[in-house]
């Protein structure tokens, strides 16, 4: 009979580098171009949003535009040329990423808590609660989104409230989509088992909301939030274009729509910050859509 | 199954009422001068603004003008525009543009969008799947106006191949840019969907035991896959169809379409809030129904559904 | 129904050293390392097996519904009546598939469609492959859910999957298997996702059926417990290999392989009660790692060195008995 103990099992499975669904997704995630390509562009235009001297000579805040130069062609020191108003289209692009980008930001973050208190308190203590907040969250839904923004940020263009309309807008008919999410989420990790082995152990609600329940559900909750984010840009320049964005403010959106008017003589004003800021809508979606697709189980 | 339908009438009529509350609210009472809201920057004088505050009910509380509002809306009373023109009429005249460019829309997305996610489901990984999901990856990110404006650059103004605006006397023909512009995106969508739904089930157990049973590719797939993934598809389609009817606003406004979503794009660039108010609540009455619709077509195709 | 005598006439179902690798992105892994068995009229032959034995992997390679990649059949023979169907043209194999060979799965509710209704997925087969008429398809089908004893066949006929019991599902999945009266049938795991009442129902109605139709049997399970009523002879399955093969009975009162022999340790007897539950220590082997000599070394309780460095051929020990073991005669009769 041959000695040599057996290897036991918790031996093979150190040695079998097990891996999480976490580490299998950033391992994917690493090798992912378009995962590389869109953070690129997204830490590419939030430097842009918050350092916009950095990028352009001219500030479009201040500078003065000058009839002569209206719709004149780029040359070496306005690489985009002029739009009608004779005002440098470069710098404007530079700068209007910023009302874009901060609305983006900020709306999400709106969007983002009130989903998950919203989703949260739905999926976690279920019943009645979870009824009327479906409820609640049917009604936010049968709101056509942009007619809803639309509305909201009309209502409050009368005063001078810069970004605030917008956001509050998109924040407030946001929400029901990741919400849902999150409870699905929330209702799916709640019924396993280590939800119960801390109960069990006396953790109180909250901490079974927050500490185990919340982690779980957080990988879904991070792709709906990325996209959201890249479609709230989009919608913040919609509004824009329609005429309902953020006043006094240099915007894409606004850029577009008056290039759009004098297409026929020239259409650089209106590519430039076309192309800006479909980059930046692709680059979150983009984002969202690889963290998604490493995170998916069943795509193996 | 008859427990289903009443169950969703009633949480229709309930987001119905509830969601018209808001927008109403958001409307009329978020502004500090609801007035001046209704009139836009145009300044009013005391008759004006007697008449106005008559006319809305506006020296009544809150629940009671929205009462009116809703009961105008129910009776088909739809009031008028800041201009005095009844809303009726305006409707009557720009609802059947929408429905043609829908129409349109629609055959364009079932056709290109089903079909190509279809195949690419069916070969996922190859050439036509990884160039289809680069460029509704595009179309998805693309915000509508941009692509709207582009195509009118590109197609109509550059090369000429399409009119650059409405043009009645061209019959339908005037709505296929606008109609490839609007179906864009909700082709994008529905080819990703067909796309992904058929491959899930292209790995689903049952498409195993069908093949057990000796039936041939052609029939696995064009019975047993389609049947199970176009149902999502379908569903989305049916959602889309409320959506479209609703307002392609942003295209129907770049290519001056006079439909409803046209009107409504007006309505903002005049700031006529009458106007605005109302086309958005029937927008969420349209959207409902055909919401409603969407969910009873599930329960048919999808028998689970029926016996919850 | 006795056990099979050594025989030169061919078999029903002869599979000879079928080789199948799935290529991973961790390697490529061997799940059937050169696996033999064979089947006859009027037998069931068991395939038993722990997860990740390879067992589903070699009922599917014998129906061809492997996916092929990321699996390759890489070597051996799949002889239907003599026939090798793996040199078939897919045409000719998908008429075997199902008419002549049919299969019965283990999770009935993902197996069958969800969304079409049960007498129709049971006529499918019979409408599209023998031209039956709709009608008569569907008379057929109530007759063959009556014989797999779903009560109420006339009525339940367009009923959905998910109406049905666990137990009632797998009636309906072994009616469809049978619809084109088929001479093999295999059932993968058929009873493993049921309750212990229901599986005696179940194993009960295939041994019925199989008396009733004389076609052969494959029972492909875990469980060693099922196994024991059902089965003439029984294929013991590790790492992809067949380590022993024999009769039933043979193969519970002495097992000729250290891994049939733990197997049948492990089972908890009443008398044992007090005793701590044997378990085979260790894992099954990572496929795509399978360590040389013998697969199941890491875990013998007798492993010497050869055992380390030398593939076990398949030892005839007479009598139909193989065992892919150094010492199998050792072990047969209790010395090692």
């Amino acid at each position: 009979m041959s000695s040599g103990a057996v290897p036991t099992q918790a031996d093979e499975a150190v040695a079998e580098r097990a891996r999480s669904l976490s580490g299998d997704a950033w391992h994917d995630l690493r090798r992912s171009a378009v995962f590389w390509t869109a953070t690129a562009l997204v830490v590419l235009m939030s430097l842009i949003a918050a350092f916009p001297g950095l990028f352009s000579a001219i500030d479009a805040r201040t500078a003065a535009c000058s009839l002569t130069d209206s719709l004149r062609a780029p040359d070496a020191n306005h690489w985009f040329g002029f739009d009608k108003q004779g005002c440098d289209v470069y710098s404007r692009v530079i700068y209007g990423a910023r009302s874009s980008v901060l609305v983006g930001i900020f709306s999400t973050l709106i969007t983002g808590v009130v989903a998950l208190f919203v989703g949260m308190l739905a999926g976690f203590y279920g019943r009645w609660i979870d009824t009327i907040l479906a409820r609640v969250t049917d009604i936010f839904l049968g709101i056509p989104p942009l007619l809803g923004a639309v509305v909201v940020a009309k209502a409050l263009s009368g005063q001078e409230l810069g970004i605030w309309p917008v956001v509050l807008a998109l924040g407030l008919l946001g929400w029901p989509s990741p919400a849902r999410v999150i409870r699905s989420s929330v209702i799916a990790a709640r019924h396993q088992d280590y939800v119960n082995a801390a109960r069990i152990l006396g953790a109180s609600n909250g901490r079974l909301m927050f500490r185990h329940i919340l982690p779980n559900a957080l990988a879904p909750m991070v792709v709906v939030l990325t996209i959201m984010l890249g479609t709230f840009i989009a919608f913040e320049a919609t509004l824009s274009f329609l005429g309902v964005g953020p006043r006094n403010t240099i915007s894409w959106g606004v850029d577009i729509a008056e290039a759009q008017r004098w297409i026929r003589d020239a259409s650089l004003p209106l590519m430039f910050p076309a192309g800006f800021l479909t980059a930046t809508v692709l680059a979150f979606i983009m984002l969202g859509d690889a963290i998604r697709e490493a995170f998916d189980p069943r795509l193996r | 199954m008859s427990r289903f339908v009443i169950r969703r009438l009633l949480q229709s009529v309930l987001t119905f009422f509830g969601a018209t509350l808001i927008v109403y609210a958001l409307m009329f009472s978020i502004t500090t001068d609801p007035l001046q809201a209704l009139a836009g920057e145009r300044p009013l004088n005391a008759s004006q603004r007697a008449q106005l505050t008559a006319q809305y009910h506006l020296d009544r509380p809150f629940l009671v003008q929205y009462g009116y509002y809703i009961t105008g809306l129910l009776t088909g009373d739809l009031g008028r525009t800041i201009a005095g023109r009844p809303i009726v009429d305006v409707l009557a005249e720009a609802w059947p543009r929408t429905i043609q460019l829908t129409l349109i829309t629609m055959a364009i997305v079932i056709v290109i969008g089903i079909t190509g996610g279809v195949f690419a489901g069916l070969r996922r990984g190859g050439v036509f799947d990884q160039t289809t999901l680069a460029l509704t990856l595009v179309v998805i990110g693309t915000p509508v106006f941009v692509l709207g404006t582009v195509f009118q650059t590109i197609f109509a103004v550059e090369l000429g191949w399409f009119r650059p605006s409405f043009a009645p006397e061209i019959g339908i023909a005037t709505y296929f840019l606008p109609a490839i512009v609007l179906g864009l995106l909700s082709l994008a969508t529905a080819m990703r969907l067909t796309r992904t739904s058929v491959a899930e089930n292209l790995r689903a157990d049952y498409v195993r035991t069908a093949n057990a049973k000796g039936l041939t590719w052609r029939r696995v797939v064009g019975v047993h896959v389609l049947r199970n993934s176009l149902i999502p598809v379908l569903t989305f389609l049916g959602t889309e169809l409320g959506l479209l009817m609703g307002g392609a606003m942003v295209t129907e406004g770049i290519f001056n379409i006079p439909g409803v979503g046209g009107r409504l794009f007006q309505g903002i660039r005049l700031e006529d809030g009458p106007l605005v108010v109302t086309i958005v609540s029937l927008l969420i009455v349209v959207y409902l129904i055909t919401n409603l619709l969407v969910d009873l077509t599930y329960a048919v195709l999808d028998p689970r559904i029926r016996h919850e | 129904m006795t056990g099979a005598v050594v025989s030169h006439a061919p078999h029903l179902l002869d599979v000879r050293d079928l080789v199948v690798e799935f290529h991973t992105r961790d390697g490529i892994a061997r799940v059937i390392n050169g696996a033999s068995f064979h089947v006859n009229a009027g037998e069931t032959l068991a395939v038993l097996g722990e997860s990740g034995s390879g067992k589903s992997v070699t009922a599917q390679a014998v129906m061809g519904i492997l996916d092929a990649p990321p699996a390759v059949i890489r070597a051996g023979q799949i002889l239907y009546n003599g026939r090798d169907l793996l040199t078939m043209a897919d045409a000719d194999r998908r008429t075997v598939r199902g008419a002549e060979i049919a299969m019965v799965f283990q999770d009935a509710l993902s197996a069958l469609n969800p969304v079409l209704p049960v007498g129709w997925q049971i006529a499918e087969a019979m409408r599209v492959r023998e031209g039956k008429s709709k009608a008569e398809a569907m008379t057929r089908a109530i007759g063959l859910m009556e014989r797999v004893r779903i009560p109420a066949a006339r009525e339940r006929v367009r009923d959905y999957p998910h109406q049905f019991s666990g137990g009632m599902r797998q009636r309906v999945m072994i009616a469809m298997a049978l619809a084109l009266n088929p001479k093999v049938l295999i059932a993968d795991e058929p009873t493993t996702a049921l309750d212990v009442t229901v599986q005696a129902q179940i194993m009960d109605l295939l041994a019925d059926l199989q008396r009733d139709t004389g076609m052969a049997l494959i029972l492909i399970t875990h469980d060693l417990g099922v196994v024991a009523t059902v089965a003439d002879r029984i294929a013991v399955m590790y790492a992809g290999r067949i380590v022993e093969h024999a009769d039933v009975h043979a193969l519970y009162e002495r097992p000729a392989h250290p891994y049939t022999r733990a197997l049948i340790d492990s089972i908890p007897r009443q008398q044992a009660r007090t005793q701590v539950l044997k378990t085979i220590k260790g894992l099954p082997p990572n496929l795509t790692r399978i360590p040389p000599g013998c697969p199941f070394h890491p875990r013998c309780p007798i492993r010497q060195d050869i055992c380390t460095t030398l593939l076990p051929p398949s030892v005839d020990l007479g009598g139909g008995r193989t065992s892919a073991c150094h010492f199998a005669s050792e072990v047969l009769d209790g010395r090692l």
